[in-house]
């Protein structure tokens, strides 16, 4: 195999380039449009602190902190068993946890009605219980897990995979016990994985639309979280819905970095 | 080499995915019609009827809430006509210049409570304030949600229901559908009690898993609804003929079926 000139890469530099430039234009131009225009519109201030946006973003962070609690809880464990598990049933259980990632939020949320609704499968039998899922902040958790769950468990098992069996070996071997091995040695290596998973997941959840209309209703303040609420304002006061999406987005990237960096620093510990 | 054929081979892909998912070359004019979530199989039908007058002219419709079609107009959607089911959305429209002045009421609409098949809660529309009961109503800024918080005020002022009787119906709702089609479909999987929906919304075989109370008259509001042609329209003789045919016999004869009533002019 010949070593490949400099020369030789510029083609593949420069079709990097155009592509990167053009990813760059398509997504940015978009938000920067978002941006001018909400900047710009009468009232986008007053907007950005009013009672709708803030009781929407507070139940969006809300909920999707509890969601994402869940989901680590859940999901780790879970991930750790499909990245170490050698049974053949594990290939269907990959088909299962990466199902909601091709189901349209909608359909996600209609099944979930048929299930948890007051006429649902498992819901009919908690109703005389006086439990009822739907239209309340619950419905909106169910939703927010449904969708973020995958991009966790995905990303969180192949994080474990990429962990050499040996090391937990070595540390069993020494006498240090399963549990703590995981927490000393297992976690701390997939760390960066996790944390990736995690604010992809965070991201999904709190970007959740679909799945929460359909199932939990739009009721400002027990259901209504940014995107719903943003799709309300829609209807009415475009610079209410303006200020909230400038809102959403800053929030998002707010905690997306926060996370990244988190991220980095675990992985430069690893080096 | 094997790299490079892959990659021709992918672009060629992508061509054929383009070519494919191109839409067929529109010849004899063509209309684009922005119509309101409750009009959405009766404009299919009328549209159809049109198209089987007119057979060159390609229709196609845009259905959403009134006031969602209203703001993607006002961001400039391209369309030819506008069907609002309230003369709020295309009052706004016109000040914003987006229309024509000349808006026509081609029918009115009535609204009618809904209950689930599966309930018990609701027998009559004294029940809606009772405790416990559920109730779907559309978004208060999308003309379904309007009319039915009208129709909670009418029933409030009058001595049959008493004055608390709005703010207990109002605490009984459960969630404000983005439109009517979602109001009646959340009723109809029994996941609330009842709905207040247009009259239109149930007539014609979509009232499955619903029972229809209707309400009397003092109570009810009449929805009217106009249509508008776009200042930016492509073709506005095309247009007024889709126009005309709206108040025809046999458009209003289809609005009749699904539901709609006859506006006297």
């Amino acid at each position: 195999m010949k070593i490949p000139r400099i020369s030789g890469a510029y083609p593949l530099l420069l079709t990097g380039g155009i592509t990167t430039s053009i990813y760059i234009l398509f997504i940015s131009l978009p938000l920067v449009a978002l941006f001018l225009r909400a900047v710009s519109t009468e009232g986008f201030l007053a907007a950005l602190v009013g009672e709708k946006a803030l009781v929407a973003i507070r139940l969006s962070l809300f909920t999707s902190c509890i969601s994402m609690g869940a989901v680590a809880l859940v999901g780790t464990p879970f991930a750790y068993f499909l990245a170490r598990s050698r049974l053949p049933a594990v290939r269907v259980l990959d088909t299962l946890v990466e199902l909601p990632l091709v189901l349209p939020p909608v359909v996600a949320g209609l099944a979930m009605l048929l299930a948890f609704g007051r006429r649902g499968l498992l819901g009919q039998w908690l109703e005389p219980f006086g439990i009822s899922i739907p239209f309340t902040f619950i419905a909106v958790v169910f939703a927010q897990v449904f969708v973020a769950i995958p991009f966790y468990i995905r990303s969180a098992r192949l994080g474990f995979q990429a962990v050499p069996l040996e090391y937990e070996e070595i540390s069993r071997t020494l006498g240090v016990s399963p549990a703590r091995t995981f927490w000393r040695v297992t976690l701390p290596l997939a760390w960066p994985s996790l944390l990736g998973g995690f604010a992809l997941g965070w991201a999904r959840a709190i970007s959740e639309f679909g799945a929460t209309v359909m199932f939990a209703g739009n009721f400002p303040g027990r259901t209504q979280t940014m995107p719903l609420a943003i799709l309300s304002a829609l209807e009415s006061d475009l610079s209410v819905a303006l200020a909230m999406a400038v809102l959403l987005t800053m929030v998002a990237m707010v905690v997306l970095v926060g996370l990244g960096i988190l991220r980095e620093a675990k992985a430069r510990r690893l080096q | 080499m094997i790299q490079a054929r892959a990659y021709i081979s992918f672009a060629a892909a992508a061509v054929v995915c383009i070519l494919a998912c191109s839409p067929a070359s529109v010849s004899n004019g063509s209309l684009t019609i922005f119509a309101a979530a409750s009009l959405t199989d009766t404009f299919q039908d009328i549209g159809a009827a049109f198209q089987a007058k007119h057979s060159n002219v390609h229709i196609s419709f845009n259905f959403a809430a009134s006031s969602t079609l209203r703001s993607q107009i006002e961001q400039g959607a391209k369309a030819d006509l506008f069907a609002s089911a309230d003369t709020r959305q295309t009052d706004l429209l016109y000040r914003s210049n987006a229309i024509f002045p000349l808006q026509k009421i081609f029918t009115s609409n009535s609204l009618v409570l809904v209950v689930s098949e599966h309930s018990e809660m609701v027998r009559s529309p004294a029940d809606l304030a009772n405790p416990e009961v559920l109730l779907a109503l559309a978004l208060p800024e999308v003309p379904a949600g309007k009319y039915a918080l009208e129709v909670l005020e009418q029933m409030s002022v009058s001595d049959e229901f008493g004055r608390s009787f709005y703010q207990k119906a109002l605490a009984n709702v459960a969630t404000y559908e983005v439109n009517v089609r979602q109001v009646l479909a959340k009723v109809a999987l029994g996941e609330v009690d009842a709905g207040i929906v247009y009259l239109s919304d149930v007539t014609g075989g979509r009232d499955e898993g619903i029972k229809v109370i209707r309400l009397v008259r003092s109570h009810n509001v009449t929805a009217l609804y106009p249509i508008a042609i776009l200042i930016d329209t492509h073709d506005v003789e095309l247009a007024e003929q889709f126009v005309n045919f709206l108040i025809s016999q046999r458009a209003q004869a289809i609005l009749a079926e699904h539901g709609f009533q006859e506006v006297l002019s």
